[in-house]
């Protein structure tokens, strides 16, 4: 709406009638077209190409002015509007089907599957069947839906040339993997490695050798996988992950001393409390392995002390909503995150992963968009009540400048009348002497009329060019200039009336006039006027009825509005129960650490006698 | 025939000149001469048809009265951070600048702040702005503009960016296209 607004002010831009504001006030003389270009130029580079190639266009139809910079950008808008095809430009034009090799794709794609967008993906998938990264896109889309099957099928539609295969595949074998299906994962993995290592990236070398590595360990091939989790270099993003599946390989294996080495460089990598217990319990199971009591025992004594401090941190965040409402922002799709620490961070990675939180998510999502609906009808609406409102008060203002202007003309009208009655009785009234002379005088002049507008004058045309010849003196003034005394005209046809200059037209009108005036009735221009105010209270009566529309509108949408915050409210509350479960739910499973750190302990721990106890025996 | 018309009427002008003066009501003369009566009255015509035909025009569709307000920057150095616009009190409109489009401000392009109706009457419109000049601090600033609003009027507004000293203001400016 607001770009078809501009677009039109700008082809009007040049006719507008201006208001004129406060004194004091600069003023800023420029063309049209500048101002127009200056606001192509800024569509053109925050890469609104379609606004700035409509805006260059309407330039170089309207202006001489600012053509060639005009059209030097509209060709490049409109190079890069059918390379890019903007969101905006879309949205604009439906009836642009997607191009299968429009660049700007993977990026518009992996924004509505990182944003959860999941149905825009899919639906954007199917305008462009065929297309390999929008069967990667959806592929990921349907794994997101838990539709594992589908997933796969569309995966597999990424042909190995394309660039997108490598992800493709490994999406493949991480469902297999989701499916218990190791063997055939680890055969989708090989393909990817079996591309030239020029063609992927060391980041996808890392992802195959972390899945391979993990569906090893889960067939107890620790070797192997352990050779696979040390392909990863410490410069990966992926090497905290490595060294924890080589400590598990090793430790499984029962090669506790190597555990403990990997352990020990694992731990210097925890960065959050939760993964600091872990790290710890499982480097003192390495260390009890090796019959390292004293070693264990420290490593059990760091994990209690980090779930007492954790424990803390859990029983608070479940009794106040207020420490949890970064939580429930991010999950619901506002931003929050940032606020949150490596440990807030990892929690909220786990709770991005519950179906609940997604539903609630997209329920949430899906209230924002009716409210937005809403919320745009009501400022239509309101800018429409404005213009209504504007409506009837430069309406009414004008109503009673007419009736002014109306009453101006029959003083005027009156006057002559009353002037002309004095006048015919006492120059040229039937007693007058000079009665006879202005007669012939008056005939000859009518006769000139009558020849110029080829028809015969009216009774009431003919008496007011004998009221005009009543003013002699006014006449020998004029007779020497047409331009001083443009009355004479209305007398004696002149060229320029003749051509019709619109004397004509006054003399008909005035004879008319004086005619209705002089019989009482209305003139021509009020008769015309009465129409045109008719058809105004008609437009004002509907005007007042649109506003009370409006107004009715507005109310109910305030009302659904209301009713929207309402259920959005209750899925925040609904989100927020979820965040507090999900804490509830990690303080339990402290618990469990804390019976287990008990149990171990109590195996481990030296008797003073320096008897072993039942189990470490 | 015509020759003698014109100077009959000529002696009888030349010889009753000083009787022809006569005292009518006119509504802005008093003793206006007919002749002057249908001058004023021919005008009144003219400038009623004018309105005649605009109100005609009005009636089908009444324009708008619109006001527009863009941004400019005269000074390439500064960094726009955000204009909220404020009118009468109430919110109207509220902008955050993101690096490209305070880019695209530098480079000479003018942003479209606000385009809408406005009611009748009188506005005060406060310009709420921050900037900053490249450090991490934000400053912010004020200005105000008073309008009369009168129907099917465009107002015009440029709000350029400029320096002031050592500080930094928005000027507002009447956009005039009239006389280019």
């Amino acid at each position: 709406m607001a770009k078809r607004i501009s677009a039109i002010l700008i082809l009007l831009l040049l006719t507008l009638p201006c208001g004129s504001l406060a004194a004091g006030m600069g003023e800023s003389k420029l063309s049209g077209a500048a101002f127009a270009y200056q606001k192509a130029l800024f569509d053109y580079l925050v890469n609104d190409y379609f606004s700035s190639s409509t805006t260059s266009r309407i330039i170089l139809e309207n202006n001489a002015e600012e053509k060639d910079a005009s059209a030097l950008l509209k060709l490049v808008s409109d190079s890069r509007r059918l390379t890019t095809a903007s969101p905006a430009y879309l949205a604009l034009n439906p009836q642009v089907r997607l191009s299968r090799e429009v660049p700007g794709l993977a990026g518009l794609l992996a924004t509505f599957y990182r944003n959860d967008e999941q149905e825009n993906v899919l639906f954007a998938a199917k305008e462009l069947s065929g297309s390999p990264v929008a069967a990667y896109y959806s592929g990921l889309s349907l794994m997101r839906l838990d539709r594992l099957k589908e997933a796969f099928a569309t995966l597999s539609k990424v042909p190995r040339s394309d660039k997108y295969y490598p992800y493709a595949a490994l999406a493949q074998a991480q469902i297999q993997v989701m499916t218990d299906e190791n063997e055939a994962a680890r055969a989708t993995l090989s393909k990817i490695l079996a591309i030239p290592p020029q063609s992927i990236d060391k980041d996808m070398a890392d992802r195959v050798a972390l899945l391979t590595g993990q569906t090893l360990l889960e067939d107890e091939r620790y070797v192997e996988a352990a050779v696979e989790f040390m392909k990863i270099l410490p410069s990966s993003a992926l090497y905290r992950y490595s060294l924890m599946g080589q400590a598990w390989a090793l430790m499984s294996m029962g090669s506790f001393d190597e555990c403990i080495r990997v352990m020990k460089q694992t731990l210097s990598l925890s960065s959050f409390g939760l993964e600091t217990i872990e790290n710890h319990l499982f480097a003192a199971q390495c260390a009890s392995g090796l019959g390292m009591k004293d070693k264990a025992m420290a490593h059990y004594n760091k994990a209690a002390e980090g779930i007492a401090s954790l424990n803390d941190y859990l029983t608070l965040i479940t009794s106040d909503a207020e420490g949890r409402k970064p939580y429930v922002a991010s999950l619901i799709g506002k931003e929050g995150s940032a606020v949150l620490d490596a440990e807030g961070q990892y929690y909220l990675s786990l709770m991005q992963q519950s179906r609940k939180t997604r539903r609630i998510r997209q329920e949430y999502a899906a209230l924002a968009d009716l409210k937005t609906v809403f919320h745009e009808r009501d400022v239509d609406l309101a800018a429409n009540q404005v213009y209504v409102q504007n409506t009837i008060k430069g309406m009414e203002a004008t109503l009673a400048d007419l009736d002014q202007d109306i009453t101006r003309i029959k003083t005027i009208l009156m006057a002559i009348k009353k002037s002309a009655d004095v006048k015919e009785k006492t120059l040229g009234g039937a007693e007058s002497v000079n009665a006879p002379f202005f007669e012939v005088i008056g005939a000859e002049i009518s006769k000139k009329w009558e020849s110029s507008s080829k028809r015969k004058l009216t009774d009431e045309e003919r008496y007011v060019i004998k009221l005009i010849l009543y003013e002699g003196s006014e006449v020998l003034e004029c007779m020497s200039s047409n331009i001083s005394c443009p009355i004479i005209h209305m007398i004696v046809p002149t060229k320029s009336a003749q051509a019709g200059s619109g004397m004509p037209r006054a003399l008909e009108m005035l004879s008319r006039d004086v005619a209705s005036i002089r019989k009482g009735e209305k003139l021509e221009i009020e008769r015309i006027y009465d129409r045109l105010r008719f058809s105004a209270m008609g437009k004002l009566a509907a005007a007042r009825k649109n506003l009370a529309a409006s107004a009715e509108t507005r109310l109910k949408i305030a009302e659904h509005t209301a009713s929207i915050g309402a259920a959005q409210a209750a899925s925040l509350l609904e989100m927020d129960g979820h965040v507090r479960e999900r804490f509830v739910k990690i303080r339990y499973e402290m618990e469990d650490y804390k019976s287990h750190i008990a149990a171990l302990t109590r195996e481990d721990k030296p008797r003073p006698d320096g008897q072993k106890t039942a189990s470490a025996r | 025939m015509k020759t003698i018309g014109y100077i009959s009427l000529f002696m009888l002008i030349f010889m009753n000149s000083a009787a022809y003066s006569y005292a009518a009501e006119s509504p802005g003369k008093k003793g206006a001469s007919i002749r002057e009566l249908i001058v004023d009255l021919n005008k009144e015509y003219d400038a009623l048809d004018e309105k005649i035909r605009a109100f005609d025009e009005s009636i089908k569709s009444f324009p708008s009265t619109t006001l527009n307000l863009s941004v400019i920057k005269r000074e390439p150095g500064i960094k726009l951070v955000s204009i909220d616009v404020v009118d009468n009190g109430r919110f109207v409109k509220g902008h955050v600048y993101t690096p490209i489009e305070d880019a695209a401000l530098s480079a000479g392009g003018r942003h479209q702040l606000y385009l809408g109706e406005m009611d009748i009457g009188d506005h005060n419109l406060k310009i709420i702005y921050t900037w900053s000049d490249g450090g991490a601090s934000v400053k912010k600033g004020e200005t105000s503009i008073s309008v009369v609003v009168k129907a099917a009027r465009t107002y015009l507004i440029e709000l350029a960016i400029q320096k002031k000293g050592k500080e930094i203001e928005i000027r507002p400016y009447q956009l005039d296209f009239s006389n280019r």
